[in-house]
């Protein structure tokens, strides 16, 4: 998503950096294996998960003052291809949302209309 | 007495006439020119004495107005300048954290794969624009 927004939106310049819990340092390498997002490490007397209200797999989106403007969550929104949620907030499905006459938002698209609103407002 | 016939008289006659008019013609004109030039040349010479009474003036007048309005003006225009320059300068200094800013932090960047690897990331960094902060677990 990163990529795609510096692609389709150069002068926004939206950067997206990661936060990794307390005691996992170990997995970073892992992670360096399918990522390129710069990561900081959070730690016992800075406690940033804390401090800034994070849970697992948060995207926090701050404004120019960094002020947090919104908060996904990317477990109970999977950016997979597909998944995403309704306007009548029961549908679980494109088809079946939009047969009901309701809007279907996928969740990937979503998390990236929130940045680029946020960066244009 | 002398009694003078009348051709004799007649021929003295004629030969003051003559040198009347030829003899005195010649005499005056080295006179005359020598006079008019010398006039000529003495008008000139009232003429340099004139001038330098007119450059005179012009030479101080020129200086002293140089000198009295290019400093003058200099000294005030600069001093405005700069005054009205640093009160611009301070109302476009960025916007700082909000009300509601998240805590501040300053840590490298841990991830090997990223071209800013161990470089100091503070969110602070990021004033001006919007940014995303992902909360993982690296396991």
């Amino acid at each position: 998503m990163h990529a795609e927004m510096q692609t389709e939106y150069p002068t926004l310049n939206i950067p997206i950096l990661a936060i990794n819990m307390i005691g996992t340092e170990p997995g970073i390498a892992d992670v360096a294996l399918i990522s390129t997002l710069p990561i900081v490490q959070d730690d016992a007397t800075l406690t940033i998960w804390d401090n800034w209200g994070g849970i697992w797999r948060d995207v926090k989106i701050l404004n120019a003052q960094n002020e947090v403007i919104h908060t996904f969550n990317l477990t109970q929104h999977n950016l997979a291809p597909g998944n995403g949620f309704c306007t009548d907030s029961v549908s679980m499905t494109q088809s079946s949302c939009e047969g009901l006459g309701e809007t279907w938002f996928g969740n990937y698209e979503y998390l990236k209309q929130l940045f680029v609103d946020a960066a244009t407002q | 007495m002398i009694r003078l016939s009348p051709s004799i008289l007649f021929s003295t006659v004629l030969s003051i006439s003559a040198l009347s008019i030829f003899g005195c013609g010649e005499e005056e004109k080295p006179t005359d020119s020598g006079s008019v030039d010398t006039a000529i040349t003495e008008d000139t010479s009232d003429t340099t004495d004139t001038s330098p009474v007119d450059t005179a003036d012009t030479t101080d007048t020129d200086t002293a107005d140089t000198s009295i309005l290019d400093t003058a003006d200099t000294d005030t225009v600069d001093t405005a300048d700069t005054i009205d320059t640093d009160p611009v300068d301070t109302d476009t200094d960025p916007i700082g954290p909000g009300p509601n800013a998240v805590v501040d932090f300053s840590l490298p960047d841990t991830n090997p794969s990223s071209p800013t690897v161990g470089q100091t990331i503070s969110p602070r960094d990021y004033l001006q624009q919007v940014s995303g902060w992902y909360f993982i677990k690296a396991t």
